[in-house]
């Protein structure tokens, strides 16, 4: 027996088809009909009368017998039946009033629509709608970011913007006059997901499965950015970050959290210190990092211009490699050339003396490179050297962050961190100087931290009494640390302090091997900071990173 | 009387009195200047510290403190101590005077 089966008909199809396809000359379909009298979903034209065309008699022949004469004419309306005649809705109200005595008005019969080309239509014009409506939210939500944020950082926000939407990985905010950077400018760089594989010119490949972290690479270059946004550093999805061309005074050792950071440019910055994390950035083994620091009026050791003072023949003795293949005494050969410099031409210079320690420092990197390669384990080396070359004399702290009275003056009128032979001279004597256990003073300002909402309190911190002026600046940076970058970490042991304790300038060479000479270049300085006094502990000579 | 012994005795606002260690009290640059034989200070005479500022609970924490700096001077791992809350201001300023 065969049913109703023609499918319910798409828009697409063609008009004139139509006829043919109705159920209703088939004589078994009004057998059914009359046994059922349901009407089919097939006696529709179309599945649905959503595209609401329908019928409407025609309103000049109001007269009986002009009704009766003429075949009925039908004029296809386009939009919602609720819509007809609203031009000229009096006009239709009457010839409607007029013809009920005889109709009964509205036959009340929904024909489909046929005409799929008018919905279709009908889509199209509705989706244009949306656009513009799109268009005006937008240009609405431009214009709020106008009024509450400056011209230049507004723009940033938009171009920020601009790229999540589209997946860009690229951000370029460079050369736009940005003078401050907010975090709601760079908050959105959270959202960016790397886009999909959707060009159709390539075969699907390997590349359309990957994660869809992106690798963000910022350029922040040429601006007149004087500090950092906090946000920055929570976007550890940075791979590129170029902050070259800026008022910058100093890096924030926050930096250590990109760590999936591959190249860094700061150059052209006020910068004239470095983190001690980006000494662990210069030193990550195996991945390739391009860190561009110069130029920067960084400080230096001592005075590194000229020649070297030690002369050349020593140089190549000591790089012979037999006795370089004697590990033990090293140190022992450096000690014995640095006397015999004494004895032969005076006192050692400063310069001489960083000069034999990188010599030192080289000769025990290659020898820890023989006997690795001897045991046979893979090294990924670094193309440059990190070799730790001096300090600066170490500025004790006492508890509450207040800088502990030098004992030597050696260094009254000079430079705070110039390199020096003894840094831990001027250690605090007595029981418990070198103490690696928190003061009762970090103890409970942590504890202030991490059970009150410092915010609060600040505003009322005049009216207690018996706050003297350093706890007041010490519990203001405990607040600021929790609403920042958190606090900071000792660069010895790797734990977390709000009060500073000791800090020193470490000067480590990071260049060529194949340089023979100190020049300022290749040196960078590194400011440390640690938690107590038992870790003011300066690197020892002779240290290197691979 | 101005012999130098083993403990000294602090005595809180309210009339609490804890002795401890003088090797461990000696922490706090203050209560070494005043428990100095070499000095003149009554303190060190009668080895006993008036702090005049500082409640019972709170000197308790104050030297518990002493004790736990005195144990963890050299060690690697140092684990936290224990500070109340509802102290921690009193404490900050106690170790603020104290200079610990």
């Amino acid at each position: 027996m065969s049913l109703p089966s023609s499918p319910p008909l798409l828009p697409e199809q063609d008009l004139p088809t139509l006829p043919t396809f109705a159920p209703i000359a088939s004589a078994s379909n009004a057998g059914l009909r009359a046994l059922n009298r349901k009407r089919q979903l097939s006696d529709y034209g179309s599945p649905s009368s959503d595209p609401p065309l329908f019928s409407d008699t025609t309103s000049d022949g109001g007269d009986a017998s002009h009704y009766e004469e003429q075949p009925r004419r039908k004029r296809l309306v386009r939009g919602p039946w609720w819509n007809v005649g609203k031009g000229r809705g009096q006009s239709l109200r009457r010839s409607m009033a007029k013809t009920e005595r005889l109709r009964n008005g509205d036959s009340g019969v929904w024909m489909g629509s046929d005409e799929s080309e008018a919905s279709s239509d009908c889509l199209i014009s509705s989706q244009q709608r949306m656009q513009e409506l799109a268009m005006q939210d937008m240009a609405d939500e431009e214009m709020s970011s106008d009024e509450t944020l400056p011209n230049a950082e507004a723009l940033a926000a938009r171009l920020v913007h601009g790229c999540v939407d589209k997946g860009k990985e690229v951000v370029d905010l460079s050369d736009r006059g940005l003078i401050h950077l907010s975090n709601a400018t760079l908050a959105p760089l959270h959202q960016l997901i790397r886009p999909s594989f959707v060009g159709v010119t390539h075969p699907p490949s390997e590349d359309e499965f990957s994660p869809l972290t992106p690798s963000i690479q910022l350029f922040l270059s040429r601006n007149q950015l004087t500090a950092l946004p906090l946000e920055l550093f929570n976007l550890t999805n940075i791979s590129v970050l170029s902050l070259r061309n800026n008022d910058l005074q100093h890096l924030s050792p926050a930096i250590a959290r990109l760590n999936k950071l591959k190249e860094l440019n700061i150059a052209g910055n006020n910068i004239s210190y470095l983190p001690w994390e980006l000494l662990e950035l210069l030193d990550r083994r195996g991945k390739h990092r391009q860190i561009t620091v110069r130029p920067n009026p960084l400080i230096e050791p001592c005075d590194l211009s000229g020649p070297s003072p030690l002369p050349k023949a020593n140089f190549t003795r000591v790089m012979q490699t037999e006795e370089l293949a004697r590990c033990t005494d090293t140190r022992d050969t450096v000690n014995n050339l640095r006397c015999k410099y004494v004895a032969e031409q005076g006192t050692l210079s400063m310069r001489g003396e960083l000069e034999l320690r990188l010599k030192l420092g080289r000769m025990l990197r290659i020898q820890y490179l023989q006997e690795a390669s001897k045991a046979g384990r893979e090294l990924k080396l670094c193309r440059e050297e990190l070799i730790y070359l001096a300090s600066s004399a170490v500025q004790y702290f006492r508890g509450d962050g207040t800088p502990l009275r030098r004992t030597g003056s050696q260094h009254a009128g000079g430079e705070e961190f110039a390199a020096c032979l003894d840094p831990t001279a001027t250690a605090p004597s007595g029981s418990g100087s070198a103490s690696t256990a928190p003061s009762l003073f970090e103890l409970a300002l942590h504890s202030l931290q991490t059970n009150f909402n410092l915010q609060d309190f600040l505003p009322k911190m005049s009216t207690f009494p018996g706050i003297s002026s350093s706890l007041a600046s010490a519990i203001r940076l405990a607040a600021a640390n929790t609403h920042g970058l958190g606090n900071e970490t000792c660069s010895t042991c790797g734990k977390h302090f709000i009060i500073a304790r000791a800090e020193w300038m470490e000067y480590w060479f990071h260049g060529w091997s194949s340089q023979r000479e100190l020049t300022s270049e290749a040196v960078l300085p590194f400011l440390r900071r640690v938690c107590s006094w038992g870790c003011a502990r300066p690197s020892e000579a002779g240290e290197f990173r691979c | 009387m101005a012999s130098e012994t083993d403990y000294v005795t602090l005595i809180s606002k309210d009339g609490f009195s804890y002795v401890v260690q003088r090797s461990s009290a000696r922490i706090s640059p203050v209560l070494k200047r005043m428990l100095d034989p070499t000095g003149a200070f009554l303190e060190a005479k009668d080895n006993t510290c008036i702090l005049q500022d500082m409640p019972g609970i709170v000197l308790e924490k104050v030297c518990e403190y002493f004790y736990y700096n005195e144990k963890n001077k050299d060690a690697r791992d140092v684990p936290e101590m224990d500070i109340p809350t509802e102290l921690c201001l009193e404490l900050l300023m106690a170790s603020d005077y104290l200079d610990i």
